[in-house]
């Protein structure tokens, strides 16, 4: 009696719609109730009309598209375990990873920086905005898939570095584009930053290169990249552009790369991951364009005849006319004095060869700074060139 | 029954493993139709859908690796496709404004009442509902095999299946 008064939940009714015989009570309160049989009739109809919602079909060149993405070196890492991807777990788990992420940063400030940095509090801001705008990835976000096809090297790989050479300081270039010898644009100039700090492994760096107005200021270009101190190795970077972001995280042998590029309210995010090539003792250069070596040069036992390869990684995420990694060779050739806005110096002249580019280093003797570069593209007649326009000052490098 | 479909099977996934494009090939006829109808079911776009597939063959040699053959190879494909589309939903539906895209709707569905088209509705349902939605009456899975596709437990997938229905009659005026 009790159930004719009450209406049956509506899963219940579903799962009539859906063809289950009703028990006694049911029957007989469909029977009286008016209301629940349309309810019933309704919802039939209702999955009647969902299965009839279409379905489009895969384009016929998704398939080329998969191939090709595979061939140019893509790679994505699927959630093949339960674990829950990044920033989707129930709020407790994401608190709790905040909680984590803002110790880990608290911590690495106050311990792993070293008392000059503690007492700089620029240096540590660099160190909590490197890790703050990191996303929070797993530890299992690692590729385990085996590297592209990489060029080999023409040269060994560089392992003999003079680390101790590498010293703080704020350097600021100029490019300028030159065409035909003659014409020069008007260029941007760029700081790079290098700042020393510490980790549980060592000394480590905080390179940070930042794009400036020609007033000085800051344009909106920011790539900050942390790297060991003992074979020039990046262990993050963060990459900040006016319509891009671009994160990558290193461990011994993998690199995992997150490119996020948005413009309005569209958004598209690129994922890569790879494997290193080459030696773990041999420096890497991470190289959006690829005139990125000059921390690398500071640390290069330079001398006449000398020769040697790195790898650079462009990008595992992003197709381009790069592959994901190439060979850089580079080459001394020979000396020269040059002359730029910084003063003038006495240099080294390194040929530096990736693909099918070519840049002219020109490397002061006495601090190993590039003072100069001229880097050929592959339009005839036209180069980026970059000058040293201001240096820390010239004292002598610390002792060995 | 082709080969990827056996579990024994070890050759096509062997050669899938190591990424050769004649295998990756054989995998996606055998089960990009299936995967990409049923990301489309949980992205509600074309393009989308594809990118979702695009994801899962991309990163599927490197899957392999970790893939531990237990149970068929089909329904594991199914579970890592549905955990990239709606890692993917979530992803876009943070990023853009939520617009119903009425032409694209309309395409879908016959208005059904007086107030807002199915597809709308349904495609205005939040993702745990709308995903439980079109698994279990549009694409006829069970709640058992729901569950096992969202990692929720069938319970769950009946309690969110009830919450759509209701939403969608509300919505469309029954």
């Amino acid at each position: 009696m009790l159930t004719t008064l009450l209406h049956p939940r509506l899963d219940r009714l579903k799962q009539l719609a859906d063809g289950e015989r009703p028990d006694t009570s049911l029957r007989a309160h469909l029977e009286r109730c008016t209301r629940c049989r349309m309810t019933v009739a309704r919802l039939r109809a209702l999955r009647a009309e969902l299965e009839r919602l279409p379905a489009a079909e895969p384009s016929a060149q998704l398939l080329d598209r998969i191939l090709a993405s595979r061939a140019a070196g893509t790679r994505v890492l699927l959630p093949t375990t339960a674990t829950r991807a990044p920033g989707m777990g129930p709020p407790w788990i994401q608190g709790a990873a905040i909680i984590v992420l803002v110790l880990g940063v608290a911590f690495f400030t106050a311990v792993w920086l070293r008392p000059s940095l503690r007492d700089s509090t620029r240096r540590a801001a660099l160190a909590d905005r490197v890790l703050a705008e990191l996303p929070f990835w797993s530890s299992p976000a690692f590729a385990q898939g085996p590297a592209a096809p990489v060029t080999q090297p023409r040269y060994a790989g560089i392992e003999q570095l003079e680390m101790d050479r590498l010293h703080e300081g704020e350097w600021v270039y100029e490019s300028r584009g030159v065409t035909d010898g003659v014409f020069t644009s008007n260029g941007l100039r760029f700081a790079l930053e290098v700042a020393s700090t510490g980790s549980s492994g060592g000394r480590a760096w905080i390179v940070t290169r930042t794009n400036l107005t020609k007033a000085g200021a800051p344009s909106g270009f920011r790539d900050t990249a942390i790297v060991d101190g003992t074979a020039l190795r990046p262990v993050r970077e963060v990459m900040h552009g006016r319509y891009m972001r671009r994160f990558l995280r290193f461990s011994n042998d993998s690199v995992f790369e997150l490119v996020t590029k948005a413009r309005g309210v569209d958004t598209t995010t690129l994922r890569g991951t790879a494997r290193l090539p080459g030696s773990r003792r041999s420096p890497l250069l991470v190289a959006w364009y690829p005139l990125d070596y000059l921390v690398l040069m500071q640390v290069i036992p330079l001398r006449r005849d000398w020769r040697g390869s790195v790898y650079v990684m462009y990008s595992t995420a992003i197709a381009s006319r790069f592959p994901a990694f190439a060979p850089l060779d580079l080459d001394v050739v020979g000396t020269q004095r040059v002359s730029v806005p910084a003063g003038t110096f006495d240099c080294w002249k390194v040929e530096a060869r990736g693909g099918d580019t070519r840049s002219e280093l020109w490397v002061s003797k006495d601090r190993r700074w590039v003072v100069k570069v001229v880097h050929h593209t592959t339009e005839p007649g036209f180069t980026l060139d970059q000058v040293l326009v201001s240096a820390p000052p010239r004292t002598p490098p610390g002792p060995r | 029954m082709t080969r990827a479909v056996i579990n024994g099977a070890k050759p096509l996934l062997e050669d899938a493993k190591s990424g050769t494009p004649a295998a990756l090939s054989a995998l996606y006829r055998e089960h990009g139709w299936t995967l990409y109808r049923l990301a489309y079911r949980l992205t509600g776009s074309h393009e989308d859908a594809e990118d979702v597939v695009h994801d899962v063959f991309v990163g599927l040699p490197e899957a392999l690796r970790r893939y531990e053959e237990r149970g068929s190879f089909a329904a594991w494909l199914k579970r890592v496709t549905a955990r990239v589309a709606l890692a993917h939903v979530r992803r876009e539906r943070r990023r853009r404004e939520v617009v119903l895209d009425v032409a694209r709707t309309q395409g879908l569905a016959e208005p059904v009442g007086d107030t807002v088209g199915l597809g709308a509705a349904v495609d205005a349902l939040p993702l745990p509902l709308r995903a439980v939605l079109m698994l279990k009456e549009v694409e006829g899975y069970s709640h058992a095999e729901v569950a096992e596709l969202l990692g929720i437990t069938a319970g769950a997938s009946r309690v969110r299946l009830s919450r759509a229905i209701a939403r969608l009659r509300r919505a469309l005026g029954g």
